[in-house]
Formats: C-alpha cells, structure tokens, sequence
C-alpha cells in the first residue's frame, strides 16, 4: 500500500479537466497543481477571479513550490481576467491565439468561483463545449471548477461526459479515451459513484473491449470493486471484454480475493 | 456407514483412540468414494495422511491438502477450502469426500478460532456435495477442544460405522455467541494512538492507521496493511450503512492491533455476519465484512444502546 498525499498520480495536467471539490483545501490543493504545472512548461496562465488578484494563500503555495509568482504576474505569464470578460463570445480564443503569437507554448484557463446555482443550465454548457472545443484545435487546457457536493447524478453524467472523463478529485483521478480509462489514486466509498458513473460512460462508447489501467491505484475498497462490476455490467452483458490492467501487488490480490477475475468477460493482467 | 440423505454439505465426526478404530472407518468411507466417481481430499495430520494414502494407492481422484488451523485465519480457511471444493468440482467430480483433522494450536482462545471453521463451515459450505468426517483423537486433544468440537458438528460417526445425529449440536450463530468476546479489551483502558469522534475522511483514517501502526508495533508492512484495509472496509461500512457520527479508536502496542468503530445506526445482531462467502459476483453489500475478516484476526459485533460497535484485533 503507498499512501501518497500527492494527488497527481500518473495523468496529466493538460486538456479539458474536471475539478470536483469537496472541501476549499481540495479545490486549491489541485489548482495550485494545474497553474503551476503550466507556468513550469513556459504556457500562458490565466486565473478568472471577480477580484482580478490572484488569492494570496495560492500565491503563497506557489512560491512555498518555487514560482516566482510576481515575476510571472508582472511579465503576463500569469494573468488575472474577470469572469465576465472571459465569458465574451470569442474571448478564449482571442486569448489562447495571442499567447501563442506571443510566443507561449500553450495556453491555460480556470475560472474561480463558477455560478453554482444554475451549474450546467443551457449557457454553462455551451461554454463547456466551447472550451472542449479548444482543448481539442489548440494547445489548451481548462480547468472547470465544480463543487461535488451540488452535482446531482443527472447533472454529473453531463459534467462527464463533457469532460470526456477528465476528472481529478480528492482521491480519485480519472483519464479515458475510447475503449482506455486510466483510474489513479484511493477508490473506496468516497467515490465510488463517481467511478460507477465514468465506468458507464467510457464503456458507452467501447466497442469490443475496455481497457482500465490501475497502475496507479494506490486503495482499493470493496466499494471500488463494485464500481468496476457495475459500472461496466451493461457493456459485459452486451458481450464487451473488460481488461483490467497492472494492478500493484496489493491491488491485483484484492481483486482476485474478491474472484473479479472470475466474473465472466473480466481479465486481470499485469501488463499496462 | 449409512449414506446421508442430503446432496449438500454433510459434517460428521468421529472421536477415535487409535489407528485401529480408524482405518475400519476411513478406508471405507473413503474407498467408496473413489469407486463412485467421487474424489477424496485428505486434509489430516502427516501420519494419517501417510496412512490412508498408503492404504488407498495412487489413484487420480485422491488429493492431500494442507490442514486446517494455526496458520491463516478462519474465514480465510473457509474460503480457500471452498475454492479447492470448486476446482474439484469443476473438474468433473459428483462429490468429495473430505476427511480432516484441524490444527487447533495450543491455547484456549486458538481452539475457539478454529472452532468457528467447524461451525461455520456447516452454512459456508452449505451446497457443496460435500461429505466432511472430522478426526479428533479423544486422548491426544484436550478437553476443551472436544467440548468445542462437540457442539459444531450435526451428525457423529462411531468406530463402528455408526452415524446418528449429534444432540450436543448447537446452530452455528449459538455457537459463535458463546465463544468469548474479545471485548472491552485491556488496551481499551489506556490512551489510544489515534481518536476521532467524527469520522469523515477514510483515506486519511488509513494514512494515520498506517503510520501509526508501523511505528508502534512489530508487525511487518503486510500485516498491517492487512489491518488498515479491514479497518477501512469497517469505517465505510459504518459511513453508509451506520449513522453519524462515526467514531474511530486505534491502539497500537508492540503487538496488538486494536481498533473500535462506533456508529449510532442500529448495526445488525449476525454472528455470522462476514464468515459466509459471498458467490454473488455483483458485490453487494457483505464483502467489505467478509473481506476484513480475511485481513485481521477478529472482528467482533456488538449492538449496545443506542451505538452499534465494530471491534477489530490482530495480535502475535
């Protein structure tokens, strides 16, 4: 078992990621990550915050993690927007093309404090696929901010599948491209829904077989064991093959204790 | 030795004295099976098994297994005893016949863990076609340990063939209620390693359980994950199934491992409660217990008041 505070894990900081806190030190634990991975690889940041200065105790993270935080707000590497103005009609993109003209190797956005009261209603989304649509046409990255606890499953299947799946919370940290999920971190009770949910969803769109990679799976709980079950049970019972690979020693043991490996169209292998 | 009616599991014991009160039982119960397109597995002392091998012959369908007891604990013996009875099974055979002494250790509380094998094994190993003759030497073992055996096996096999219904049998949920608890433990008096009255986060209750573990026990890294891991499957236990708020208590003292989940839920009044395995492969509500049982050497339940309290131990 590794225990790890590094909520990291094996996936990237890059593309359209899906940010669902609990708790406001979850929330800036993960956003200090994505900012400051992107000021390491030379990319324009940009913050949206209604107080157009980026918050002190994320300042202060950043330099306690070696980034020159002034330096990088006073030659616009970093640069705080207001939300409103980034939510103009062809904003992001004037934006994303004029870091890139400036030289940036990429650009990335996250916007604080997004309206939760109407979260996903008709605009929301719309801005969703816009950025989607960027993450795919540029080099760009969104970070979209979700509180977990206001998402109902309805809205979550939404907010997934718009971020093909892209999620990082406190403990689980998900990936997937067609027929491939990557699954990192500590899969128990805590997010054992979300799991289920992005189970369903990838497998949605597998054809023969699914592949989930839990290389980086550091706990797993018989809560996680269900998701697995449950979540592909309609892609298995259609005929579809669920590969679950490179499992750690524990993780592999846990699994074939609980007979996964028995289920009918579930393999458990080594190699990623 | 008349056969028993039942195409289910049928766990029978015969007290014996020496080889010679034996062999006229085994041989032919186990003989009889080989001719009938059954297999026999032998999970006994070496001597015996040298013995009823010698005496059987080399023959396909004969298999000798490691026994039961000290090694392992009971839950885990269970469910390994029955994935041996599914590959047999798989493999073709009508039905096995088992004959096996378990290895009870030498103190009291040894001989009550294993014991829970002998009365568990009649609900675990229900729908196996399984015939179980259990060995016990009424000389060699102790007296507690034939008291116990007593109790948890439904039918007695005399030296003569004989095979009548046992009346000291006691259902196997009676049974585990009498065992001892293991509860208020000694170590419940001092100050505990870690405390919380409000459980919320499970990842940093197996950090802390972890660490703490490590540093103030001898056990090594896998026994303690073992612990952690039961302990965590008992915490989300009392996250959804209890109610708030969920207290956690760990001690951990050079060789004991001691943790208390306290919900303010209802819980469940089932002895049995984790022992079973589960065959149902959707997951369901029951594996988390029935895994920690695996992973700790005791975990007991009890429902007090208005507080239902799970206790988990491990210890050298």
């Amino acid at each position: 078992m590794v225990l790890d505070d590094e909520p990291q894990g094996a996936l990237g900081w890059d593309g359209h990621l899906l940010l669902l806190h609990r708790t406001e030190p979850e929330r800036k634990t993960f956003l200090v990550a994505w900012i400051r991975h992107g000021l390491v690889q030379g990319e324009k940041v940009i913050y949206g915050q209604v107080e157009m200065s980026l918050p002190p105790d994320i300042a202060e993270t950043l330099t306690e993690q070696g980034i020159d935080v002034s330096a990088a707000l006073d030659d616009g590497q970093l640069s705080i927007e207001s939300p409103q103005d980034l939510g103009r009609p062809g904003r992001t993109r004037e934006i994303i093309e004029k870091a890139l003209a400036e030289g940036y190797r990429a650009a990335r956005i996250s916007v604080d404090s997004p309206p939760v009261g109407d979260v996903l209603d008709g605009a929301q989304a719309d801005l969703e696929k816009m950025l989607d649509d960027h993450c795919r046409h540029y080099p760009f990255s969104a970070l979209c901010q979700y509180r977990a606890n206001i998402l109902d499953a309805s809205v979550l299947e939404i907010a997934v599948k718009l971020h093909a799946g892209e999620i990082r919370t406190a403990h689980l940290i998900t990936g997937m491209d067609a027929g491939r999920m990557v699954v990192a971190g500590e899969l128990d009770v805590t997010n054992d829904t979300l799991l289920t949910l992005l189970l369903k969803v990838v497998s949605a769109s597998a054809s023969e077989r699914l592949v989930v990679n839990l290389s980086s799976v550091n706990f797993m709980g018989v809560a996680a064991a269900r998701a697995l079950v449950e979540g592909t049970a309609d892609f298995r019972d259609a005929g579809g093959r669920v590969m679950l690979r490179a499992p750690t020693g524990d993780t592999e043991w846990f699994l074939r204790v609980l007979g996964i490996d028995e289920i009918e169209h579930f393999e458990l292998s080594g190699a990623a | 030795m008349v056969e028993p009616g039942s195409g289910g599991y049928v766990h029978d014991i015969l007290f014996y004295s020496s080889d010679d009160e034996l062999l006229p039982v085994a041989l032919p119960f186990l003989s009889e099976a080989l001719d009938h397109d059954e297999s026999v597995i032998l999970a006994c002392r070496t001597h015996h098994n040298r013995l009823l091998t010698g005496a059987l012959g080399d023959h396909p369908r004969l298999q000798v297994v490691p026994r039961v007891g000290t090694a392992g604990r009971p839950a885990e013996a269970i469910a390994q005893s029955a994935a041996v009875f599914r590959r047999e099974l798989r493999s073709g055979a009508r039905r096995i016949r088992l004959m096996g002494e378990i290895n009870f250790g030498a103190t009291p509380r040894e001989w009550a863990w294993w014991s829970t094998w002998e009365a568990v094994a009649n609900l675990a190993l229900a729908n196996y076609p399984l015939w179980n003759v259990c060995l016990y030497h009424i000389e060699r073992q102790p007296e507690g340990v034939l008291q116990l055996a007593r109790l948890t096996h439904p039918h007695v096999v005399t030296p003569d063939r004989e095979r009548t219904a046992n009346p000291h049998y006691v259902e196997p949920a009676e049974f585990l209620r009498q065992l001892p608890s293991i509860g208020p433990h000694v170590l419940e008096q001092t100050t505990p390693s870690f405390s919380t009255d409000d459980l919320t986060d499970l990842a940093e209750l197996r950090r802390v359980a972890y660490g703490t573990a490590l540093a103030s026990t001898t056990f090594p890294e896998r026994q303690v994950e073992g612990f952690v891991h039961a302990l965590s499957e008992v915490a989300s236990n009392a996250l959804v199934h209890g109610r708030p708020p969920v207290e956690v208590r760990l001690w951990a003292a050079h060789d004991q491992l001691l943790s208390t989940v306290v919900d303010h839920g209802g819980g469940f009044d089932d002895p049995l409660a984790g022992y079973v395995p589960l065959e149902d492969r959707r997951m369901a509500p029951g594996h988390g217990l029935w895994l920690a049982r695996r992973m700790c050497d005791h975990i007991e339940t009890a429902p007090t008041g208005d507080a239902f309290t799970v206790r988990l131990l491990t210890s050298r």
